[in-house]
């Protein structure tokens, strides 16, 4: 833990060299790799990329969990200063809903259609913090009450296939909340919902966790839940994070050419609207056949000679932000020369 | 197995003029693959399945066996011989002697030419009649349909045994009536087999190509429905063929089915209960065949199932989950 | 619930109509003439048509059909050929026993396989195939195994060999303890007969129901494992379980017309047999009857149950 304590006290999470790998017919698919990431206290980062990018898997392995036949090839969680992944299972399911915990994408299928909402909140409260049957009632009533539901009380007796869509989210996040998680991990937790509701969703989620003081990870793919509700972004790409910084300054100055692609591809709201979206053309290369180099070179624009043979690192372009690009790494050294000069 | 990818190809008749040829080859030579390289190409995939390679371990063995044991040196099967009354096994009696002193390895071998025979017989009748009235049931209208479906569905709720021990109510005991019994018994299940089979062909792409070259309904039936019903009805018919023969066994126990003194799995078993204390040996030889006979017929089934087209295997899938459920009726 | 119950019983109509005929025409189909078959060659004329009037074929064929409907509705089968008992009291007195056994024979079918396909579908989820595949061998192997001779197999092994179970001598409620001894085998074999079918359905149906989003839930709330198991995922798969077992309580009582017979217990599959091979026609119609009235209903009582297990079905 020294390394995190150098950087910030508040520290919540910091993942270490974390990679997930997915046994199949040709050979096992590096779903992430070498992943490293810390979330302060408070603080919200929203993971970014395009399908398939490894984001989904990334959050779920942050809680040691891999689905199938998946393993977790290295790495380290730290959390509350211990190694998440080298607990024993038995202590890594009490840390489960306790110290972390996760909001899922689909809450139409993400809560147990034969077990009532007040046995599906109730029950890790007792586990997680020993409550009493009556207290943890309580306690569950009161966490709806906070979610904006208009009748906790109803609520609670109900089975999810009673609620909409946007109601049963809301018991997804109370549930995630319960036991006041030092992170909370979201995996598009809007894009199962209705447009209207989706910001309500983002906001209940943005009140509960800095209430909590939660640091939350947010997996998406709408830049503009990322602008609207992150104060950092990652940028995945075939599961490497190619870039990462504060919102604003990567929205400004994107140094990947990769998350340049993915933010010209999205129509500014008050600009005009452009003939045609960018798009960045091609598609990632398959998991199992990742190149020694970048994995995105085919598709790059300003691509040089080293970035087939050589994986680029992650490389500090700005106070916070850094990102893994041979190209710009040379382009934005020079500019830096050329301000300082 | 490879019948299938190949009879999915449009008709001829909207095939254009030039890949004509070979489309109209196609089909012919899947139906009845008659080429010695589709043969053996057809022999090796069937191999190549482990489910296969074990039920034939099993069922070649037997089924020569029950052939050619008229040959065999046995003995008499229905002689008696009261000075080897209950032998254990020993050299000369490899199973041992019932209370007539009859060798129960010749009886085994001859009864296990009777339950071949019985489960061969049933499992095509239920076969053939299934297929026709399914295929009836599914191209001869709505109301057709709708009355052979509500037929089906009744007797369904009714396990085979009891069907075909009703059955052997009406008409009496008997080889011939237990097969008839038995074949009837399964026949609602194959029903609802091949008319499923036969909606979801009718239903299909190319049977839209036939309609638009008006071909005509029997020229559909035997082209396209009967030969892709084939191998389907394969995987259900060895699983009625097993059944077949635990239900003949069970009548037989009962003293419902092949009736004394020609040996057969069930009666020999029957008989063998009466002497359990003093002679084990009776009852557990034929019973074991009876478990591997079956057996062998289980792995048959999952081998074809295995290499079927996916699309029918799903049909398929459905109605052997059906009939799964169906099985307790031994 | 009951309105459900109601609607399910009404659509039985036309099934049981069906099969009131067939049990009708039963009698009818007999080759030659049913009244000659039953009461042998030499029977005389009088004697012959008495016959003809007890078995109601006396009569032209639509007013018998009538005639079999009315006294089906005041609950009258006709009585035996051989005791003169009415039919329902000797069905009435030997279906509590059928039912004892059948009955039992599920609930402890139930209690071995579903433990057993929880398990096999755990190993498989983990990528513990080995396990998962040597269990589903076993069950395969059960699945083929005939229930006579596994009858005869355990007599030898538990009543002869070690002494445990008796395999004749009364049936009788008044002394339970012996009763249940009595009991004992039958239940074990017809359970076991069970084990392949419920094990197998169990096995898939849980293995889908941990691929469930709503289980990765459950696991990342820090749930335990036996938990997840057995209240997260098993009651989701209850569905086909329940169908299952519905649909092999119906096989399973076509099971005790073998088992009641190798173990002579004096129930209503001893007594089809017997009528049977008595050509007590009166008594295997009524039967007949009886054993598609009850799967009927087991029908009925596997859809009411769905209703109070999931619910979604509840409101639907």
């Amino acid at each position: 833990m020294d390394a995190s304590q150098q950087m910030s006290p508040e520290i919540a999470v910091e993942v270490r060299g974390l990679s997930v790998e997915f046994p199949t017919a040709n050979g096992p698919a590096r779903a992430v790799t070498d992943v490293s990431l810390s979330v302060a206290r408070g603080e919200r980062l929203a993971i970014v990329g395009e399908s398939g990018s490894g984001k989904s898997v990334l959050s779920l392995a942050l809680m040691g969990i891999v689905g199938g036949s998946g393993t977790i090839t290295g790495g380290e969680v730290w959390l509350q200063g211990q190694d998440l992944l080298a607990l024993r299972p038995e202590q890594l399911r009490r840390a489960r809903g306790r110290d972390i915990a996760m909001v899922f994408q689909d809450p139409g299928t993400s809560l147990n259609p034969v077990i009532s909402i007040e046995a599906q909140i109730v029950a890790p409260l007792r586990r997680h913090l020993g409550l009493s049957r009556a207290a943890a009632r309580e306690r569950a009533l009161q966490l709806l009450a906070e979610t904006g539901l208009p009748d906790p009380a109803r609520t609670l007796a109900a089975f999810p296939h009673q609620l909409s869509g946007g109601m049963r989210q809301r018991v997804m996040i109370a549930m995630a909340v319960a036991c006041e998680p030092t992170v909370l991990l979201a995996d598009e937790p809007t894009t199962a919902l209705d447009v209207t509701i989706q910001a309500q969703i983002v906001d209940l989620l943005s009140r509960l966790s800095s209430e909590r003081g939660s640091a939350v990870v947010f997996v998406t793919h709408d830049m503009g839940l990322v602008a609207r509700f992150a104060d950092r972004i990652a940028v995945m790409y075939a599961g490497r994070i190619v870039e990462s910084g504060p919102v604003l300054d990567v929205f400004a100055a994107p140094q990947h050419p990769y998350t340049r692609g993915l933010l010209a591809s999205i129509p500014a709201v008050d600009g005009p609207l452009p003939d045609r979206l960018t798009q960045i053309d091609g598609s990632p290369p398959p998991l199992t056949e990742l190149p020694a180099g970048c994995a995105f070179v085919d598709r790059c624009p300003s691509a040089l000679p080293q970035c087939s043979s050589s994986q680029p690192a992650l490389t500090e372009r700005r106070p916070g932000q850094v990102a893994a690009c041979w190209a710009t790494a040379t382009i934005d050294v020079s500019h830096r020369e050329a301000v300082s000069a | 197995m490879t019948l299938h990818s190949t009879e999915t190809r449009p008709p001829e008749a909207t095939a254009p003029p030039a890949p004509d040829a070979t489309a109209e080859v196609a089909p012919a030579a899947a139906a009845a693959p008659t080429e010695p390289s589709m043969v053996r190409a057809g022999v090796r995939s069937f191999f190549r399945n482990r489910n296969n390679v074990i039920a034939c371990a099993i069922m070649v063995p037997l089924v020569s066996i029950a052939l050619l044991s008229p040959w065999l040196p046995l003995g008499n099967l229905t002689q008696s011989n009261l000075l080897a009354s209950l032998a254990p096994p020993s050299l000369e009696h490899p199973f041992g002697t019932d209370k007539l002193g009859r060798d129960i390895l010749a009886r085994t071998f001859a009864g296990l030419r009777i339950s071949i025979l019985v489960g061969l017989a049933a499992a095509t009748i239920s076969l053939l009649g299934g297929m026709i009235i399914g295929t009836l049931a599914a191209t001869l209208g709505k109301r057709v349909d709708a009355a052979v479906s509500s037929l089906v569905d009744v007797l369904m709720a009714f396990p085979a045994v009891l069907m075909a021990i009703v059955i052997v109510a009406v008409f009496g005991p008997g080889p011939v009536q237990l097969i008839i019994a038995l074949g009837i018994a399964s026949m609602p299940a194959a029903i609802r087999l091949q008319r499923s089979l036969a909606l979801s062909i009718v239903s299909s792409t190319y049977m839209d190509a036939a309609r638009m070259a008006n071909a005509s309904a029997w020229w559909n039936v035997r082209r396209h429905m009967l030969p892709n019903s084939v191998a389907p009805m394969m995987v259900v018919a060895s699983i009625y063929a097993a059944e077949a023969i635990l239900a003949e066994a069970a009548l037989s126990f009962l003293g419902l089915g092949v009736v004394p003194p020609t040996p057969s799995l069930g009666n020999i078993i029957a008989d063998g209960q009466n002497y359990l204390r003093e002679a084990w040996w009776i009852s557990t030889i034929p019973g074991l065949t009876i478990v591997l006979l079956s057996l062998s017929l289980h792995f048959f089934s999952d081998g074809v199932r295995e290499q079927l087209d996916p699309a029918l295997r799903a049909t398929v899938m459905r109605a052997r989950k059906e009939r799964r459920w169906m099985r307790r009726s031994r | 619930m009951l309105r459900y119950a109601g609607r399910r019983i009404t659509a039985m109509i036309p099934a049981l109509l069906v099969i009131i005929v067939l049990v009708f025409a039963l009698l009818r189909m007999i080759p030659g003439d049913p009244a000659v078959f039953i009461g042998g060659e030499n029977i005389g004329p009088e004697a012959l048509q008495a016959l003809r009037e007890r078995l109601g074929l006396a009569a032209p064929l639509p007013q018998q059909f009538l005639d079999y409907l009315a006294s089906l509705a005041r609950f009258d089968l006709g009585r035996s050929l051989h005791t003169q008992l009415p039919v329902t009291s000797i069905i009435g007195n030997a279906i509590t026993l059928t039912a004892t056994i059948a009955i039992t024979s599920t609930v402890l079918g139930l209690l071995i396989s579903v433990p057993l396909g929880v398990v096999a579908a755990y190993s498989k989820s983990k990528g513990r195939n080995r396990g998962d595949g040597a269990l589903m061998a076993v069950v395969m192997v059960l699945d083929n195994v005939p229930s006579f001779w596994l009858s005869l197999l355990l007599m030898l092994g538990l009543s002869y060999g070690l002494g445990l179970f008796p395999i004749s001598g009364a049936v009788s409620w008044s002394d339970p303890g012996a009763m249940a001894a009595r009991l004992a085998l039958p239940v074990i074999v017809l359970a076991i007969g069970q084990v392949a079918a419920l094990t197998r359905v169990t096995r898939s149906a849980v293995v889908e129901t941990l691929g469930r989003d709503y289980v990765r839930t459950a696991r990342a709330m820090g749930t335990p494992e036996p938990t997840i198991l057995f209240r997260h995922a098993l009651p989701n798969a209850a569905l086909p379980i329940i169908t299952m077992t519905g649909l092999s309580f119906g096989r399973l009582l076509a099971g005790t017309v073998i088992v009641e017979a190798i173990f002579s217990i004096p129930g209503i599959g001893t007594q089809l047999i017997q009528a049977i091979t008595g050509r007590d026609y009166p008594v295997v119609q009524g039967l007949i009857l009886v054993y598609a009235l009850i799967f009927l209903t087991i029908n009925v009582v596997t859809d009411v149950v769905y209703t109070r297990v999931d619910p979604r079905v509840r409101l639907a």
